[in-house]
């Protein structure tokens, strides 16, 4: 795990107490709301429906066991009890005090972490594949570059005030789980013929009011020329982008604007006029940080323990468990465990302080200390030995973890919604809730096999919804909630925004629509094997809409 | 500027250092209870609140300032028109206190 100099440190100390006296001075009104709503966003504290709402930057969804029992520790002190995960592999924290945040900004510094740049039109936390390092399909670990990019993304003068928000995605694996060809840009690690690493540059892509699959700019282009290429395509941008039309200024609408040839031209024209050199991490950096992202020192074991053989032999519950939730590891005798944070009738995303220390303690003991997130909003133990999966798998159901649907139907992607979010235009948990509980069954979960399911609570996306297999997006009609279903969405490498289904339902009526979808995905299926996907790319949306529609 | 009413409205905004959600008062006051607020029942009276909390010397303990449509129900109690009011009012929707694992924390 990457762990900050004393430039970092020193850095985040400073911000912290800036920000504390900036909140010194508006609590005394020495400062306006005005002049002090910029600063607090600059710090990642937003105003929601009941409270202040405080996002701490995870980068590249890694934590280390001390941070999450910091985090859990901020949540019982200062907060509810409980901390909510994102799409963007951050945590929320939903019900923090003004006058404590400096104090939490603080104790965040104590274990290398902060809230900068989760808000505002900068460069947001560089996401990644939270299987990073140990996924059996990967390249190289897109880590180290995830944290070069940060470095010199934070505070960076020239992009610290862009036409909008931006934000980059990276994978070193060839199955997409960071959802790329969503971000503002998008980058895939290949090597080349000679064996070189570099990358795959999407850029352009996009959810919210627009959806855009991002568009690929390059090919490859090679690690001395990532810093400089990132420079050149955000110069275009912040040149370019527009500013008059808050809904017009993200990169997707200039890339579509302009046509993804010509944008690649100015893009190069840029390129090429860089003292590229000048621009380029310092010799040896990307070195010096991929030593902090070395694997562990993992034993050499036998693939598949005898004991893992007989405890799922033992316990259909736990066999549940590995079949859905456990994935295979690049190291014989390891496995990936990821953690589902979508209980059954519980709230997508949300982990509770003594569940966080649960996770961080089962880290320690069984997995190298570390914690990914997922943008999917669960958490991953990346290092297990498979002989002490089941004893790991008891442990987590003592701490109601141990739910086995990742992936599955009930594992959805919710944004906060109506309950929290003073965009929203609905609620979504709520809506996340009945799904889970009509689909709760184990064995109806399984014979429907992998499908995905996200729900945003309005136009912004949050929850992802134009990328689920099934979208569900709330909207307002005269003061009451209404939910819009797409259909043939994707987040992965083949990337797709879904289509709109026809006229919308009421809250209640959702998760019965869904069923109703479900069932006839099952009839349509030529096999188990036909995905939701598939057979929506097969038949289109016509059966669908006369199952949904019939009665209306 | 006078606006026309849409119906019965309220002041609301949320407390400055805590953030919680207030309404504007009778007596000049912020309440955490809906059942205090002060009703504008017409253009005028809603402009004579809005120059009032305006004037008011602790102004700056309170943001977000804005006026809703409130109803009556049967018994005569104040409720938000809109769902994202009474979800302000009542909280969250969901149980979010009582989520699993929880048994050992002291919610505050
Ligand atoms: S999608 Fe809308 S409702 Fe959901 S978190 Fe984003 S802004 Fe809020």
């Amino acid at each position: 795990m990457y762990v900050y100099d004393d430039f970092d440190e020193k850095f985040v100390r400073e911000r912290a107490a800036q920000f504390r006296d900036q909140v010194e001075r508006r609590l005394s009104g020495q400062l306006e709301e005005a002049q002090f709503r910029p600063l607090r966003l600059m710090n990642g504290v937003y105003l929601q429906l009941h409270a202040y709402m405080l996002r701490v930057a995870v980068p590249y969804g890694t934590l280390s066991s001390r941070q999450l029992r910091q985090l859990s520790m901020i949540a019982s002190k200062y907060d509810k009890g409980y901390g909510h995960f994102t799409t963007r592999q951050n945590i929320q924290f939903n019900w923090p005090q003004l006058k404590d945040i400096p104090d939490i900004l603080d104790d965040l510094a104590d274990v290398g972490m902060h809230a900068i740049q989760t808000s505002g039109n900068c460069i947001r936390n560089v996401t990644s594949d939270q299987w990073s390092g140990v996924a059996a399909d990967e390249v190289a670990d897109p880590r180290p570059y995830a944290e070069l990019m940060r470095q010199w993304s934070s505070l960076h003068p020239e992009f610290s005030y862009l036409p909008r928000k931006f934000k980059i995605a990276i994978t070193g694996a060839v199955s997409d789980r960071a959802a790329i060809a969503f971000h503002d840009i998008g980058l895939q690690l290949l090597k080349n013929s000679d064996g070189e690493i570099g990358f795959r540059v999407l850029v352009g892509g996009g959810l919210g009011r627009t959806p855009m699959v991002a568009k690929q700019i390059r090919d490859f282009i090679s690690f001395d020329d990532l810093l400089p290429y990132l420079v050149a395509i955000l110069r275009a941008y912040n040149i370019e982008g527009r500013r008059d039309n808050k809904y017009k200024a993200r990169i997707k609408i200039l890339v579509h604007e302009k046509g993804i040839d010509d944008f690649r031209a100015r893009v190069d024209d840029i390129f090429e006029g860089l003292d590229k050199e000048k621009l380029r991490a310092p010799k040896g950096e990307i070195e010096r940080i991929s030593k902090f992202f070395e694997l562990p020192a993992y034993e050499t074991l036998e693939e598949n323990s005898p004991e893992l053989a007989e405890a799922r032999a033992a316990n259909a519950s736990f066999n549940a468990f590995v079949n859905r939730n456990v994935a295979t590891h690049k190291k014989p005798g390891y496995s990936i465990v990821n953690i589902s944070l979508k209980p059954i009738g519980g709230i997508p995303g949300d982990a509770t302080s003594s569940q966080m220390d649960v996770v961080a303690d089962l880290a320690d003991q069984y997995s190298f200390g570390e914690i990914r997130v997922s943008h999917e909003q669960n958490l991953v133990l990346a290092h297990v030995k498979q002989s002490d999966l089941f004893t790991l798998w008891q442990r987590l159901r003592e701490a109601e973890l141990e739910t086995a649907n990742i992936g599955a139907i009930t594992d959805m992607i919710t944004c906060p919604g109506l309950d929290y979010c003073t965009l929203a235009t609905a609620r979504s948990i709520p809506i996340a809730q009945k799904i889970s509980e009509k689909f709760a069954d184990q064995s109806r979960q399984d014979l429907i096999g992998d499908l995905k399911i996200k729900i945003s609570g309005c136009i912004n996306a949050c929850g992802h919804h134009h990328a689920g297999h099934i979208g569900i997006l709330g909207l307002d009609k005269k003061g009451e909630e209404y939910y819009q279903i797409t259909l043939g969405g994707s987040g992965d490498e083949n990337a797709a925004v879904g289509d709109i289904l026809g006229p919308g339902f009421s809250a209640d009526e959702v998760a019965g629509a869904v069923d109703v979808l479900v069932d006839r995905y099952i009839e349509l299926r030529e096999s188990k094997s036909e995905s939701f996907l598939d057979v929506v790319k097969r038949v289109g949306l016509e059966p669908f809409k006369e199952a949904l529609y019939a009665d209306h | 500027m006078a606006k026309k009413i849409k119906g019965d409205q309220i002041f609301t905004g949320q407390l400055l250092r805590e953030g919680l959600v207030v309404y504007f008062t009778a007596d000049e006051n912020w309440s955490t209870d809906l059942q205090q607020a002060v009703v504008a029942t017409s253009d005028d009276e809603l402009t004579e609140l809005e120059m009032k909390i305006e004037s008011i010397s602790h102004k700056n303990d309170v943001i977000d300032v804005y006026p809703f449509v409130v109803v009556r129900d049967e018994k005569g109690k104040l409720v938000p028109q809109h769902i994202r009011e009474r979800i302000r009012t009542e909280g969250p929707s969901i149980d979010y206190i009582n989520q699993p694992f929880k048994q050992n924390m002291n919610a505050a």
